[in-house]
């Protein structure tokens, strides 16, 4: 298993559970080697990386999960905007990012961050133009069918 | 005074996490989303403590904490970092510029709490009604040099407050003083043999009774190693000799979250008189411009309808007295309280060769300012 896999399930893991205090499971069945284009389909937050780590990380938020992550930080709202929702993917998928970077740099791989940015829509087809990688992850919250993808399209310069 | 603080995120998500977190207490919460808001929302209402994110768009949280550190007025104020990267480097490059503590990203509202009120007194809602202090309230102020000259200078420099300021050459002598009695700021000089300041301060930070008093390190200009000590170490702030009693004055108060605005503001029978100061210096902009709206706010719910703005005192006009003045005067207008100006004969003559103040009409003294309003 590549390290980048592992660092991704231990952050993405801690920030489901600190933040939204909604523990997921790793799908240890889903498979690593992701296959572009991955098509997703809801809203995703994406985080640019460059550096000795080049790409995007994203994570994948069915429609409703992404609603319900929301509400459980910033409490139940109906009319929630979407833009509250895309502030909390963004913030979530920064924070496993930058979790992400931090690993990689004590291993020699140091990066910078772009602010994040999130996409809603259905279908979204998520495709790499060059790189080395194409790593993928599945978590299942507990107790729900409701899952969360990342995906790591990258390059790693070594 | 509540404490205020300064939240600059440029997510919604971690500001509501911040005042989830501060819920429970009786503090002030302020919001900005980028550093470039932080910093004026920092300038305009003085916070006790900034929290204040790494990432963000328009100016990052790094180039904000330095311009923090380097504004003469801000840099006192205790920032607590919070970033997605736990990373060594970064941890290490933010601590570098003054950072007083650092949160990594996701993080438990526990864990803040526990941060801020190691540097705040957070009192729980309510628990704190009554206990507000200002400026007109004793306090006790400890001053540690071995030069008499200096605990002499604190002492004139703060004599307008009802303050007690007990000095001590000894750092042993220090300790028990503030044992016996807690002091509600300490001043020590980082040029004491041996490193006696260093040690002092950490025996003062080690004791529950002590912790969270300010602690303010004083030496020369040039002495910046022990400067940079005193400031990696986590003193409040460092006061430089030759001591200016203004800037003294204000890092005090503002250290010890004491409303200075009885300096400025205060009520004559049915009428709030606003008092500019003799001379006007930055840091008195500053704290004038802070209590500006609070105050004409304060008047108009307590049904205070009319102000005299004096500034027989003012022997010269700059643009730093005009802004102020202006500033009054359009807060009052906002919320139509009645307003006139005292001034010396000087200060009419000087008024006249503004166009902002050449058509005001200026009383001669406050008592004719007050005759018949």
């Amino acid at each position: 298993m590549h390290d980048i896999t592992l660092f991704v399930r231990g952050a993405v893991r801690e920030v489901f559970s600190t933040m939204a205090s909604i523990d997921i499971t790793c799908d240890e069945d889903y498979p690593e080697i992701a296959n572009p284009p991955f098509t997703a389909d809801g809203v995703v937050g994406s985080v640019s990386v460059t550096g000795k780590l080049n790409g995007v990380v994203y994570l994948v938020f069915p429609p409703h999960l992404a609603r319900k992550v929301c509400d459980s930080i910033l409490g139940d709202d109906p009319s929630r905007s979407n833009q509250e929702e895309n502030d909390v993917i963004g913030e979530f998928t920064n924070m496993v990012t930058g979790n992400l970077k931090s690993k990689m740099a004590d291993k020699g791989f140091n990066c910078k961050l772009s602010i994040p940015t999130v996409l809603r829509g259905n279908p979204i087809s998520i495709d790499v133009a060059e790189g080395n990688l194409s790593l993928s992850n599945q978590f299942k919250v507990d107790g729900t069918q409701d899952v969360i993808s990342t995906l790591v399209f990258a390059k790693l310069d070594e | 005074m509540t404490p205020k603080i300064l939240s600059v995120d440029d997510s919604k998500m971690i500001h509501m996490v911040i005042g989830k977190a501060f819920k429970p207490f009786d503090v002030q919460l302020f919001y900005a989303t980028n550093g470039v808001e932080g910093l004026a929302v920092a300038t305009r209402e003085n916070p006790n403590l900034i929290i204040l994110d790494v990432t963000m768009p328009v100016m990052d949280g790094v180039e904000t904490l330095t311009k923090l550190k380097s504004d003469p007025l801000l840099k006192d104020i205790p920032v607590i970092m919070l970033t997605a990267e736990a990373g060594r480097e970064n941890v290490v490059k933010i601590a570098r510029i003054g950072v007083r503590d650092y949160m990594i990203k996701p993080f438990k509202e526990e864990a803040l709490i526990e941060k801020a009120s190691r540097i705040l007194e957070l009192q729980a809602k309510g628990a704190g009604a009554g206990k507000a202090k200002s400026i007109a309230d004793p306090a006790t102020l400890l001053v540690v040099d071995d030069k008499q000259a200096i605990i002499q200078q604190v002492q004139e420099a703060v004599a307008e407050y009802p303050w007690t300021v007990t000095g001590t050459g000894q750092c042993g002598e220090a300790i028990d003083l503030s044992a016996r009695e807690t002091p509600d700021a300490v001043l020590v000089s980082l040029s004491l043999p041996d490193r006696a300041a260093f040690n002092f301060f950490q025996m003062i930070r080690a004791n529950p009774k002590t912790k969270s008093i300010p602690v303010f390190g004083m030496c020369i200009k040039t002495a910046l190693d022990e400067q940079n000590q005193a400031q990696a170490m986590g003193f409040t702030g460092i006061i430089t000799k030759p001591l200016d009693p203004v800037d003294l004055n204000y890092r005090l108060t503002k250290a010890m979250n004491l409303d200075t605005s009885p300096k400025y503001f205060k009520m004559d029978g049915n009428l709030m008189i606003s008092r500019l100061p003799h001379m006007i210096s930055d840091v008195i902009t500053s704290e004038i411009n802070s209590h500006i709206k609070p105050k004409t706010q304060e008047m108009v719910e307590s049904g205070v309808a009319k102000m005299v703005i004096d500034v027989t005192e003012v022997t010269k006009i700059d643009m730093s007295t005009i802004k102020i003045m202006l500033s009054i005067m359009q807060n009052c207008a906002d919320l139509s309280i009645k307003y006139r100006v005292a001034g010396s004969p000087e200060f009419v003559a000087q008024a006249k060769t503004f166009a902002e103040t050449k058509d005001l009409q200026i009383y001669p003294s406050r008592e004719a300012a007050k005759e018949g309003f």
